[in-house]
């Protein structure tokens, strides 16, 4: 874990090429068979060798020495960064996401880039052009996607902590089948900049580790106002960890009675058993209602296929990417893009270019953004009554490898507790909240914008009365 | 309302080549995606306004200064063609 390891740094217990040395070894040994990483960076050695100089010149960096994992859609100059992606396999980024720089600043030791769904699109892995990922708990099954290697690397041991980006739910469903802590932070929370977007108003990059203290650590290391992202929240960076002093007494917790009604009787179970846990250090409990929650599922199946039909137009064989062989330039950009992009991308980007094209733009898309107001508002409600809602995190636990690759509509399902929070731009976390028929339950906690605090403090405050977040797969 | 939709004329909007066979598998999916989102029309939003992004933020600016920018070599890495300080692609008018 993040904060342990950080005291042994300090405490000059280990060496970061030590503890870089160990998950290299860790990824050597076990993603054969798990394959969360696309690529594991040449220079992490020697990142490693400078964070212990650093160290040595008497710096104490937030994450000096720490090893860390990015989802192969963040920029790290000189790295390819593919986006699971046949039209990116080659393209190497040319300058460092603000979130790398960051991470730069803060000593981390950039280990790798991680597998997802081509260009952020799924809810398994399966979706990466480079073949899927594998849950820890269960090679049969899927990580959960689509930050689906940067959840198992870290459930596997493979890294401490990991990034990953959540247009949908891409953080905190995969967290939920692997077992770990993630949190998708508000809109705004942390800069975009050098981060390949999908849904430029949904996707926000965010963190994986196995406690929420861990993600509070990470968290703090990248979120900030950045004058590159217009869309970057004009905040002043929280320190995250310091707020985790665990207490919740007072704390009032809304059950959306659409996040239970209809809801598998063993994932409930675990939500009202968090929800007691919690009660008996002080909260209260409350059921609430968003009465618009059935719509956010069709109204993300709009606007964030419209969004990736227009940001994927760059994609074009011209400047970067895969260039398929034409005489003209029109049918060089459309055999490039047959050639380059998977059937999960051109079914978003068919859907988008339809969603906006003249005669239908009222009936899909601005029928779809007024449904996002009506979900916005349904939280303010709930909001007014208590301070974080909670529920599962998603439907089931991990499914099979394979189970829903036939069936789109049966795949986006999965998502369907996670979507609305990214349509209200609203931050959301979750963390393990036990385990059925050996697989990992999560546990989804929606607070108001900006409130990334307390969620991480209900978070550290449930870690210290239960175990859920110890057990470790093999 | 899905039944103006041309998957021929959708493909050639989003500047796609579509098989015979990713038609006959693609056209039914979408479809059936475009079905389920019509599920948005039973909801009445008379008056309400659209929340095309959550920030609410407006016109955010910067000073006008001048900062390094991109090297030209660095730019055009990958590019799949190049020719001088240029992207060479294949002839555009026909």
């Amino acid at each position: 874990m993040i904060a342990q390891l950080r005291d042994r740094l300090r405490g000059k217990q280990i060496s970061a090429v030590e503890a870089t040395e160990e998950c290299l070894q860790r990824i050597a040994e076990i993603d054969g068979e798990i394959h969360a990483f696309l690529q594991v960076a040449d220079d992490a050695r020697a990142q490693a060798e400078r964070a212990d100089a650093r160290r040595r010149d008497g710096e104490d960096a937030p994450l000096l020495g720490i090893p860390v994992a990015l989802k192969d859609i963040i920029s790290v100059k000189g790295m390819r960064c593919t986006c699971g992606s046949r039209i990116l396999e080659n393209y190497q980024a040319p300058y460092d996401a603000t979130v790398t720089e960051k991470l730069r600043a803060a000593g981390a030791v950039i280990i790798g880039k991680t597998n997802l769904d081509e260009f952020a699109m799924g809810s398994s892995t399966e979706n990466s052009a480079f073949g899927p990922t594998r849950n820890p708990w269960d090679p049969t099954r899927v990580p959960g996607g689509s930050s689906g290697g940067s959840a198992a690397a870290v459930a596997a041991g493979m890294v401490p902590g990991a990034y990953g980006t959540d247009t949908g739910g891409s953080i905190r469903q995969p967290a939920a089948f692997c077992g770990v802590t993630g949190i998708k932070p508000t809109y705004g929370r942390v800069s975009r900049y050098g981060v390949v977007a999908y849904a430029s108003s949904l996707d926000q990059v965010g963190p994986f580790g196995r406690t929420a203290r861990d993600c509070a650590i990470l968290l703090g290391a990248v979120a900030g106002e950045d004058p590159r992202d217009a869309t970057s929240a004009p905040l002043p960076a929280e320190d995250f960890e310091a707020s985790l002093e665990g207490d919740v007494t007072g704390l009032r917790i809304g059950i959306p009675r659409e996040f239970t009604e209809g809801l598998d009787p063993a994932i409930r179970a675990h939500v009202e058993a968090a929800a007691e846990t919690l009660q008996q250090a002080g909260a209260t409990v409350e059921n609430v209602s968003l009465p618009t929650l059935a719509y956010a599922l069709p109204a993300y199946y709009i606007i964030a296929p419209a969004e990736a039909s227009s940001n994927l137009a760059r994609y074009d064989g011209a400047r970067y990417g895969y260039r398929a062989a034409a005489d003209d330039v029109l049918s060089m950009f459309k055999a490039s893009r047959h050639d380059g992009f998977g059937a999960e991308v051109k079914r978003r980007i068919m859907i988008g270019t339809y969603a906006l094209s003249a005669g239908y733009y009222d009936a899909y898309y601005l029928q779809a953004q007024r449904t996002r107001t009506l979900l916005r508002r349904d939280f303010e409600r709930a909001f007014e009554t208590c301070d974080v809602l909670l529920g599962p995190a998603a439907p089931t636990t991990a499914f099979r490898i394979g189970e829903k690759t036939d069936d789109p509509l049966q795949m986006y399902l999965a998502d369907v507790y996670t979507i609305a929070v990214n349509l209200a731009g609203l931050p959301g976390m979750v963390i393990p909240g036990g385990m059925e028929k050996g697989l990992p339950v999560g546990l989804q906690w929606i607070g108001p914008a900006f409130t990334e605090a307390r969620l991480l403090n209900i978070g550290h405050a449930y870690q210290q009365l239960t175990r859920h977040h110890q057990v470790q797969p093999r | 309302m899905t039944e103006g939709f041309d998957i021929d004329h959708v493909a050639h909007l989003a500047r796609l080549t579509l098989t015979e066979h990713e038609r006959a598998t693609l056209g039914p999916q979408l479809l059936e995606i475009l079905d389920y989102t019509n599920h948005l029309q039973e909801l009445d939003t008379e008056g309400i306004d659209p929340t095309f992004q959550v920030m609410q933020r407006a016109n955010v600016l910067r000073a006008d200064l001048e900062s390094p920018s991109m090297a030209v070599d660095e730019a055009l890495q990958n590019a799949p063609s190049r020719e001088g300080n240029y992207f060479r692609v294949p002839r555009i008018l026909a």
